[in-house]
């Protein structure tokens, strides 16, 4: 029986707000002189294995993900969000309007068919 | 999100195969990303050469296959995602078939009454086109850790 999709969708979020917390704790720590070669000296891997480690989580343990706060000196507070209370992201739908007064202007001739965008980010 | 980007993610979320679910998730959960204001740099959207054209890619490097969403901005931090497609079958950078799918994306584009190119001056700047001017927060081309 496959994992049912929400949860493997879930699995992947998950990861990528991980990835952006770890990485940007270690850019803080970069200002502060730490490097590649010194995460790599006291996480006892390579420096090459590293920037592979660092190019994204798909492979990242909790482990990883704690050596790497290690590193930087921090560690990570934890704080649960219901999905109730979490801003909703767009859906694509047929009958979607376009905000026109919102965007350039269309090119003479070009068709105006209705859809809707589904890329705006939370600000 | 253009019909032809939602059409073949819903075609890999009802997927019969478990792999092929996890790779369609994760791609939603990196479109996912940018909706919600994540941390944004080149790894992930990155636009493509030359500048000018407006053309973008949204990468989805794992789990295997690699996969590309063609897209443009409508405006800052508005992104129109037009299609998808395996890395593996563009190419290199300026092999034909991915000059292809930058048409492909244009066509797209036009079919959903938008302009060819942002109005000049609309956000873009060229020559310079900032990252930071099509993604006004939260965004940077690239991770500062030094070596």
């Amino acid at each position: 029986m496959n994992r049912p999709y929400e949860m493997t969708m879930f699995a992947a979020r998950n990861r990528n707000v991980v990835y952006e917390i770890v990485m940007k704790a270690l850019e803080k720590a970069a200002e502060r002189g730490l490097t590649r070669k010194e995460i790599a000296r006291m996480m006892g891997r390579s420096p090459s294995q590293i920037s592979t480690t660092l190019s994204g989580p798909s492979n990242w343990t909790l482990d990883t993900v704690s050596d790497l706060l290690r590193s930087a000196k921090a560690t990570m507070d934890y704080r649960v969000i219901f999905d109730e209370d979490r801003p909703k992201a767009n859906e694509f739908h047929e009958d979607g309007q376009v905000d026109a007064a919102a965007l350039p202007p269309p090119e003479s001739g070009s068709s105006a068919k209705t859809f809707k965008f589904e890329l705006e980010r939370v600000q | 999100m253009c019909k032809p980007l939602f059409e073949a993610i819903e075609r890999g979320r009802n997927d019969p195969g478990a792999a092929a679910q996890a790779r369609w998730a994760q791609l939603e959960a990196d479109i996912g990303s940018f909706v919600e204001g994540g941390f944004i740099t080149e790894k992930v959207l990155k636009q493509l050469k030359p500048s000018k054209y407006e053309h973008w890619e949204l990468i989805s490097r794992r789990p295997k296959p690699s996969l590309r969403v063609f897209c443009r901005f409508a405006k800052p931090n508005v992104l129109v995602g037009t299609h998808v497609q395996a890395r593996k079958e563009l190419g290199g950078m300026w092999s034909a078939r991915f000059e292809h799918e930058k048409l492909v994306c244009e066509e797209h584009w036009k079919q959903a009454g938008l302009p060819d190119v942002p109005a000049p001056g609309a956000f873009s700047d060229p020559p310079s086109f900032r990252y930071e001017a099509y993604v006004t927060d939260n965004a940077t081309k690239s991770w500062r850790v030094p070596a």
